[in-house]
């Protein structure tokens, strides 16, 4: 009973004092970021191109109270949690990248109503109502594509390529190969997909796909794709094993730290992804832009301004490719064409 | 021969005296700890946040500790009876997956969301049964019945997501009365009640004793399997309807909700002294456990202190509160401390009494 009085009179009086606290005389534009979680080095980079966005923005005169806060690992009750705990300190915008697109809506919707800009990276929310905009990295059709051109550029229009997918049900997958043949026919006819196989997401049974595919087009394949960061070194590793490196084409969707020695080696020459720091800098630029409301409008068209990145265009609506058919994205910002990591900038980046 | 009647009026005040204590539980040691800790975290925390001790922070994070809450209480009951229950995080899934396929086929949402929490208790009755009956220790029943029930909810949604439920409905995890979420007034209904039920009824006392000596107890005549059987019923019966607000606060009925939520209850539990070898622990103390972790959260986010760096710092809370309740370790060693404790309460007690 006392103890229990005791601690209600200082959480009153500690109460007064808190309210009591003078307001702060300037007001910087408070920016919360919140990524799925911290602990990979794919978000530190992300976290690296938002300070930047903040230095960049200081530069010109803009003070930014920013924060990078999420779950230590994936978790969406955690990350719920922390976003509501941030609208209580109303911040001016956040930036989130949703563990998990349906239930972040109304914590999203939550902070739209308080008035809080609300923009999403890299993973969006389900509802688009419930937020401003999406930064996207790269649409499924500008991937698919790129990947295309790769193989064309270094195996030649008429190649013979294969595909090693994560699972067959995967939706990021498949849409990325959905792109891959509406590419082929629209830009390169005479390039075949002789095979799509499949490894689980599996190390080794990716590297034994690739291997079979090796030896059943012995002669005939002149590139193969991996679009999962799992597949893509083991299917390198598959090639070199078979002693056909640099003789068969090996790209796909990886990071630099799991394609190093792969790039540096020559047997993989192009490993196609975005550049996060990029996406993390665009992100906030973004964000402020929402809170100051700076857009501007030529020919029809809406664009931000992407800091060192240049004018980014604002889309209403964007058509993508996906494997459930075309779908339209709303107010979208496209990080741009996909990055390619090579031997000359690989060691640049480090996630 | 006076001196004999006293000696039985002293018992009988002893009683009396432990029953309120169950109820007054700062009387306890480790309630005393966590009251302490609660008040020195308040403080310091305020000093790094002026949001963070406000009411409108303070009940707003509630809603977060109301879903664990609900299930911690009678977790606390199972684990004082030796047993735990693992399945609760499967179970808040698997309610909330049936509400949302009966609502999706046209069912009205709350007699769907009834159906979800019925599926609860029924899967907290299977899990009662087996243990109770076929006589297999709780932790393995309901390690596998943790598997089984995600498994089921998965199974039955595919994998997807159901969206748009009423505004109605997400009231339940959404809305409040005034400041005070839904979720939270339910939490504290269901801690008066457990509460009364552990301190003033003799199933509260059987709970205590099935986890000191379950055979003896057995032998006494008391249905044992019954009570089981009733608590793992009721652990499924809240499970399945704190999913139901875990699913009107997240707006989306999917097989992955609350996921891992079966540790934050545990974790709750224990920090608030509940021995999980058995017979140990207060309704009270589980709640303040709950309060501490989610003060902490809260204050520790709103300080922009980074979530593994408040892991490492709740962590080490649980440990150093764990270890201070040294009580336990005197009991283990003989129960002659544990007497001379409770004697020098009684004295003290009565000493009030007389002045």
């Amino acid at each position: 009973m006392k103890a229990s009085r005791v601690f209600a009179s200082i959480l009153v009086i500690l109460t007064l004092v808190a309210m009591a606290a003078p307001l702060q005389a300037q007001k910087p534009v408070k920016i919360f970021m919140v990524p799925k979680f911290t602990g990979a080095a794919y978000f530190a980079a992300t976290e690296k191109g938002a300070k930047e966005a903040v230095t960049d923005l200081k530069k010109r005169g803009v003070a930014v109270d920013f924060l990078y806060t999420g779950p230590s690992v994936a978790n969406t009750d955690e990350e719920i949690r922390i976003i509501d705990d941030l609208i209580a300190q109303k911040p001016d915008a956040l930036i989130i990248s949703a563990n998990d697109a349906e239930a972040l809506v109304p914590v999203a919707k939550k902070a739209k109503a308080g008035g809080i800009k609300v923009i999403t990276y890299d993973a969006d929310v389900a509802d688009p109502a419930a937020r401003h905009y999406f930064v996207n990295q790269a649409t499924f059709r500008d991937v698919g594509a790129t990947l295309i051109d790769v193989v064309a550029e270094q195996a030649g229009p008429n190649a013979q390529f294969a595909i090693v997918s994560a699972d067959p049900g995967a939706f990021n997958q498949n849409s990325w190969i959905e792109a891959m043949k509406q590419r082929v026919k629209a830009k390169y006819p005479k390039m075949t997909l002789v095979d799509i196989r499949y490894g689980y997401d599996k190390p080794a049974e990716s590297f034994s796909v690739a291997q079979d595919l090796i030896n059943k087009y012995r002669g005939k394949l002149n590139a193969i794709i991996a679009p999962t960061s799992v597949a893509l070194p083991k299917v390198a590793e598959a090639v070199e094993q078979a002693g056909l490196a640099g003789k068969i084409v090996v790209t796909g969707l990886s990071t630099p730290n799991d394609m190093r020695e792969f790039v540096k080696k020559g047997t993989v020459k192009t490993v196609v992804l975005w550049n996060p720091v990029d996406l993390g800098y665009l992100a906030v630029f973004v964000a402020h832009a929402t809170v100051t409301n700076k857009f501007t409008k030529s020919g029809g068209k809406t664009f931000v301004d992407g800091g060192r990145l240049g004018r980014k265009e604002v889309a209403a609506s964007l058509e993508d490719i996906t494997a459930k058919g075309t779908v339209k994205l709303q107010n979208v910002i496209v990080l741009g064409p996909p990055f390619r990591f090579t031997k000359e900038n690989i060691d640049k980046f480090n996630f | 021969m006076g001196k004999g009647k006293n000696l039985v009026h002293r018992e009988n005040r002893a009683v009396r005296t432990e029953l309120r204590m169950r109820v007054w539980v700062p009387l306890l040691w480790r309630e005393r700890v966590l009251l302490g800790l609660l008040v020195i975290s308040g403080i310091a925390l305020a000093f790094f946040s002026d949001v963070f001790l406000t009411t409108t922070n303070l009940l707003r994070a509630t809603r977060y500790a109301a879903e664990v809450g609900m299930v911690a209480l009678p977790m606390t009951m199972i684990i004082i009876t030796r047993g735990v229950d693992l399945s609760v995080a499967s179970i808040m899934a698997l309610g909330a997956m049936t509400m949302g396929l009966l609502w999706q086929r046209g069912m009205d949402i709350w007699f769907a969301a009834a159906c979800g929490s019925l599926v609860g208790t029924l899967a907290g009755f299977i899990n009662g049964l087996v243990i109770a009956k076929v006589r297999v220790p709780p932790i393995i029943v309901t390690l596998a019945t943790l598997a089984i029930y995600r498994g089921i909810a998965t199974g039955l949604s595919g994998g997807r997501g159901i969206l748009g439920f009423p505004e109605s409905f997400l009231f339940l995890g959404q809305g409040g009365i005034g400041p005070v979420p839904v979720s939270t007034l339910l939490w504290v209904l269901l801690t008066v009640l457990t509460t009364v039920l552990m301190a003033r009824t003799t199933v509260g006392r059987t709970i205590y004793a099935i986890g000191h000596n379950e055979p003896a107890v057995r032998f006494s005549g008391i249905p044992v399997d019954r009570i089981l059987v009733g608590l793992y019923t009721l652990s499924g019966f809240i499970s399945g309807l704190s999913g139901i607000f875990y699913a009107a606060r997240v707006a989306t009925a999917k097989s992955n909700a609350a996921m891992g939520y079966e540790l934050a209850v545990i974790t709750a539990v224990v920090l608030g002294g509940t021995s999980l070898s058995g017979g140990e622990g207060t309704i009270l103390g589980t709640v303040l456990g709950v309060l501490l972790i989610t003060l902490l959260q809260n204050g520790l986010t709103l300080a922009r202190v980074p979530a593994a760096v408040q892991d490492v710092l709740i962590g080490t809370v649980l440990l150093v509160a764990v270890l201070s309740y040294g009580e336990r370790l005197i009991r283990i060693r003989g129960v002659r401390m544990l007497v001379t404790g409770r004697q020098f309460r009684l004295d003290h007690d009565s000493k009030e009494g007389r002045t």
